[in-house]
């Protein structure tokens, strides 16, 4: 307690604000004791509390002590800490304000980083090792990772870091789909290639799913990894591939050191069911009249396909909507018979929707005008984060009984 | 594509998100989501208010750009939508009140500048419902709604004074530190009778058996010709007390009157929208 007080004391010094040491601490043995926050929590608090007192906007402070640690003990978010470390792979940064991002490690594991491009730090290189000093750990969906901003500093270090998993050779396990359940693990799967999807990026020379019988799995084959193309319904041997993960959804990465070989036997897939019920809030991009390549099916955008050039293209009618239950999303895919009745329009209706109104969004005006806020319940196999739906249903009015058993509820609660 | 996971609509009554005025960011990046804690600990980057459009009004001179009030069993919220959400915005234009109406969208905190926290949604659409799904929503929310509470009342009776008292037992369990750290902000920063939140879901629950009685297939046949009366009748109830609210409001009136030199414009839309906390007149809080 006695240390973090000198900590507060000291972040308010910085900020030319003097407070008696009895008053910091017991503001922080009230938030830490009687409300139990954490320690580091609290101390925030306690700083932003007494800079507001004196009119300064809160801002990050650099006077944080940082600790130096092992991969391995990470084990909480917004800890400051210094590492040894080795890069161990870097990936494409996905937004303009990450500089690098990629996978260190040492001897007790490997772990994200991310580097914003505010920190203004030095490049890293891939396989040299360095002192990262002053970085914050942070968490999402459990998975830690650690942040390098401005505040932090980096020193390359003379001698190498062993690196626990490297990323090439060694210790490469065949597994099914459904085995995968962390990231950066290095591994052989027996799939099929069951549909591939528009890149979005020039990074990225294919993505899609592959499927096995355990299950189906989002896959990316990066532009640089050189791989020869998959075709769409043909079965592979993909080798050294690595897992990835992404709000708790795995996928895995083709690259450079992956191989893929072609199977002459036809790996089953089977898909995994899903049902969802909720509240369509969102009806995406997409929906709608659309067309579609007569070559490969993607979706044209102003008559263009971004693999086959301009194209004369057939119509479909679908639809991309959201779903939320207030505790989580499901995005769900609907295809254009289920369309057709949901929406009560046909397609040919809703061609001709579009060409009265010279506009292909009325479609979408109208799904949006059917859809959008209702409770809806859907099932059908689930394809990376969608339902394709087979089944969907206004969910029925509320029941009596289900207003008793809420009664109920409320008697026993607090 | 990668590195974006959409934000859940969080279900929130009206009564419960007008008193909310903690907001914060997960870190101190440019591009990350501001979030509303309410006082039951829902973290809210979007929320979806089912409920009845009131009333509704063009605030814009040049641009349109319109507020609706919608009210639920406990209460009412603003509703705003101009040049940004263009949708919801003629949406908006076009709904007659009193209309059921869907309504998914950000919530906003703002600040006066005798530092009243006022809190509205910046809609992103708006959609006319039946009354079926209003009373979905309505048994939707008081579900969450209780299982807030319920968690609340679980994270004080465990945590107490000692539970957390180093911080490390949240940090041990990743899966629920979420949770708790969002209850640990809303206790701090509310401390909240959940005794009145409490009877705020009762009151709901009460609003839906007004509408919904009898045994299920009874019911059935019944619910299209009850609902409709007996909801119309507990809406003028609540309009009474919407009045007094207004009055209560008239100070953001004056908040938008009284904004900068341009008096009376519209607040610009990054004003409206979570106004940070950086620009938050500093002063005391409790």
């Amino acid at each position: 307690m006695k240390e973090a007080v000198e900590q507060i004391l000291a972040r308010l010094r910085d900020q030319k604000v003097e407070v008696p040491a009895d008053e910091v601490e017991s503001r922080l043995r009230l938030l830490v004791e009687k409300f139990g926050v954490p320690e580091a929590e609290a101390s925030r608090s306690v700083v932003n509390y007494f800079l507001k007192e004196h009119g300064i906007s809160p801002a990050p402070f650099a006077a944080r002590k940082s600790e130096r640690v092992k991969v391995g003990e990470v084990n909480g978010p917004d800890r400051w800490i210094d590492l040894e470390a080795k890069v161990v792979e870097l990936w494409e940064a996905t937004s303009s304000a990450i500089s690098q991002t990629g996978l260190i490690g040492d001897e007790t594991g490997t772990i994200k980083f991310v580097k914003w491009t505010k920190s203004d730090l030095p490049e890293l290189e891939l396989g040299k090792s360095y002192l990262f000093k002053n970085v914050v750990t942070d968490e999402f969906q459990g998975r830690w990772s650690v942040k390098l901003n401005r505040t932090s500093g980096i020193e390359e270090l003379a001698s190498e870091v062993k690196a626990s998993e490297a990323p090439v050779g060694g210790g490469v396990q065949e597994m099914k789909i459904s085995q995968i359940s962390e990231p950066a693990r290095w591994i052989d799967l027996r799939a099929k290639v069951v549909q591939l999807w528009e890149p979005a990026s020039e990074t990225i020379s294919q993505t899609g799913l592959i499927g096995d019988d355990s299950g189906v799995i989002k896959f990316v084959k990066w532009t640089k990894s050189e791989l020869s193309d998959l075709v769409e319904g043909e079965s592979y041997l993909f080798k050294n591939v690595v897992t990835d993960e992404f709000d708790g959804r795995f996928s895995v990465k083709l690259n450079r050191t992956s191989k893929i070989e072609p199977l002459e036997v036809e790996v089953e897939v089977s898909p995994q069911e899903a049902s969802f019920s909720g509240a369509i809030v969102d009806v995406q991009k997409g929906s709608g009249l659309i067309k579609r390549c007569p070559i490969c099916r993607r979706m044209l955008t102003k008559g263009v396909c971004g693999e086959h050039g301009k194209q004369e293209g057939t119509y479909d009618l679908r639809i991309k909507a959201v779903l939320d239950d207030g505790l989580r999303v499901q995005e769900v895919l609907i295809n254009r018979e289920r369309t057709e009745g949901l929406v009560g329009i046909s397609m040919e209706e809703a061609k001709t929707m579009a060409m009265e109104a010279l506009d292909h969004e009325v479609v979408k005006g109208v799904i949006e005008e059917r859809l959008l806020g209702r409770y809806y319940a859907v099932s059908g196999p689930t394809v990376d984060r969608y339902i394709l739906v087979e089944t969907i249903s206004p969910v029925s009015p509320v029941a009596a009984r289900e207003v008793a058993d809420l009664a109920a509820r409320i008697k026993e609660a607090v | 594509m990668a590195g974006f996971a959409r934000e859940v609509a969080r279900r929130v009554f009206a009564s419960e998100l007008r008193d909310s005025d903690l907001s914060f960011r997960e870190n101190e990046e440019q591009y990350a989501p501001l979030y509303l804690i309410t006082p039951t600990g829902a973290r809210c980057n979007r929320v979806l208010v089912v409920g009845t459009l009131t009333e509704k009004d063009n605030l814009g001179d040049d641009v349109e750009y319109w507020r609706g009030r919608v009210a639920d069993p406990t209460g009412s919220i603003f509703v705003y939508a101009g040049q940004y959400q263009p949708e919801a915005a003629q949406a908006l234009a076009a709904t007659e009140p009193p209309a059921f109406v869907a309504v998914v969208g950000k919530p906003s905190v703002y600040e006066t500048e005798d530092g009243k926290r006022l809190i509205s949604v910046r809609a992103e659409s708006v959609r006319r419902v039946d009354a079926d799904t209003r009373d979905r929503w309505v048994l939707e929310t008081a579900a969450r709604t209780l299982d807030r509470i319920e968690a609340f009342s679980e994270f004080v009776a465990a945590g107490g004074a000692d539970g957390f008292s180093s911080g490390s037992e949240l940090l041990k369990k990743p899966s629920a530190s979420g949770e708790g750290a969002d209850i640990g902000k809303a206790l701090l920063h509310y401390t909240p009778d959940l005794e009145r939140y409490r009877e705020m879901v009762a009151k709901a629950a009460d609003f839906l058996k007004g509408g919904i009685s009898g045994t299920d297939a009874g019911a059935k046949a019944e619910t299209a010709e009850r609902v409709a009366p007996a909801a119309a009748a507990d809406w003028e109830e609540v309009s009474d007390g919407e009045i007094r609210r207004l009055e209560d409001l008239g100070e953001e009136r004056d908040f938008y009157e009284d904004e900068g030199p341009e008096g009376g414009e519209p607040i610009e839309e990054e004003e409206i929208f979570f106004a940070g906390r950086e620009k938050a007149s500093p002063r005391k809080r409790r």
